[in-house]
């Protein structure tokens, strides 16, 4: 494939599943300026994995995984004049539009308090990934996300007790 | 601990895709594919380029100095070029060391752990070829302000010597520990998260150890039950 249909078909398919990217930057930051860079090193991580992407899972399985793996190991740069954390002390996602049902607004807000790691399971669960490919995506024993998920469900629980 | 149905918001997460209402078009991707990277193993080297870079100038200005001026000792004139070399050597180095990640083939628990091996690694290193450039930035601007000023470099008592050691001690300090503070906010980080995918991993096998003993106390248990009965049978019956 030359390097110019490449990008086309890159640029096609990255447009067509956005819908990740947005989730993704929405619940992993508040600021617009720290969403701006997420989207971008995404995109970018995405293109440069892009020749090795070799078709056996879906695409949108792939892009989960780069996609989180660039959010969780994207660290905040150090800031001097600014009280608010990169990623870490979030509690709300900003933004949220009006006209969406009460059910999921609670749930992104909801998911934006757990940590980085526990976003990310609960997000592959909800695009009803199997254990096995979560502990896949993210390094660890298939136990370890059973685990982590009874765990989430019950602070999830809690929170959105609180909004309720 | 209560958990609820998380099943039921499924349907409400996927039916989610454009949830912000926003939409980037071919052109806005193509935008962000033409910008720089903030991957940490990115900026750290851009940031070391950009100090080879200052080193390199140092070696021009030094180089320069000694051909077109004999107002210079060439014993200082060979102490900088060496230093700048040496940090250089070092820099170089150590670019060739960072890990290329593809981040669609290996996961989460590898990358963070790749990235921080090397922080970790280049921590020491990068902080003092970092800490070289202030001092070979003072000393090459003093003795530039000395030709511009007496068109030579007056000789120094004892007290200039203490001054200008200092300024130059200060630099190195500052910026090996601003290079060294840096790196350590970073490694905190990826070891933060990488701590918070182990939590759960040291408590499961924890939990599985628990249950594999429960399982071992209950068969011991039964069999001692399931002795002690054909005993009592045996006294009974006999």
């Amino acid at each position: 494939m030359k390097g110019k249909d490449r990008e086309a078909i890159f640029l096609k398919i990255v447009e067509e599943h956005q819908g990740i990217l947005h989730k993704i930057c929405f619940l992993y930051c508040q600021r617009e300026s720290d969403k701006e860079d997420l989207y971008q090193e995404i995109i970018l991580q995405l293109w440069r994995s892009f020749p090795s992407f070799k078709q056996k899972s879906s695409f949108s399985t792939w892009m989960y995984r780069v996609a989180l793996n660039t959010a969780i190991s994207m660290s905040r740069k150090p800031r001097i004049f600014s009280s608010g954390d990169f990623f870490t002390s979030q509690k709300e996602p900003a933004d949220m539009p009006d006209d969406h049902p009460e059910e999921i607004k609670i749930l992104y807000k909801a998911i934006a308090h757990l940590k980085k790691v526990d976003k990310a399971i609960v997000m592959l669960w909800l695009e009803e990934k199997t254990y096995y490919e979560i502990a896949e995506i993210l390094g660890i024993t298939e136990k370890n996300v059973s685990v982590k998920m009874v765990r989430i469900k019950a602070r999830l629980a809690e929170i959105i007790r609180i909004y309720q | 601990m209560k958990t609820f149905d998380l099943e039921k918001y499924k349907d409400s997460w996927k039916s989610g895709a454009d949830f912000t209402g926003r939409k980037l078009s071919g052109d806005q991707i193509n935008r962000y594919l033409m910008k720089e990277s903030n991957d940490v193993t990115r900026v750290f080297k851009r940031n070391v380029f950009f100090d080879v870079f200052l080193k390199s100038v140092v070696v021009i200005y030094w180089i320069g100095l000694q051909s077109f001026t004999s107002e210079i000792n060439w014993v200082l004139g060979l102490v900088m070029l060496v230093i700048s070399a040496i940090g250089m050597a070092i820099e170089l180095r150590l670019i060739r060391k960072i890990p290329l990640i593809d981040y669609g083939q290996k996961d989460l628990q590898n990358i963070l752990a790749l990235k921080t091996n090397f922080l970790r690694t280049s921590l020491y290193p990068i902080a003092f070829a970092k800490g070289l450039t202030a001092p070979l930035l003072i000393i090459s601007g003093m003795t530039g302000w000395f030709l511009q000023k007496y068109e030579t470099v007056r000789p120094l008592d004892v007290e200039d010597f203490v001054v200008f050691g200092a300024f130059v001690l200060i630099g190195f300090i500052l910026n090996a520990t601003v290079e060294f503070k840096q790196q350590i906010f970073q490694i905190n980080q990826l070891e933060a998260t990488q701590n918070e995918l182990k939590t759960e991993a040291l408590k499961s096998s924890f939990l599985a150890k628990q249950k594999h003993l429960r399982w071992r106390r209950f068969w011991m248990l039964l069999m001692a039950l399931v002795c002690g009965l054909f005993l009592l049978g045996w006294l009974l019956f006999n």
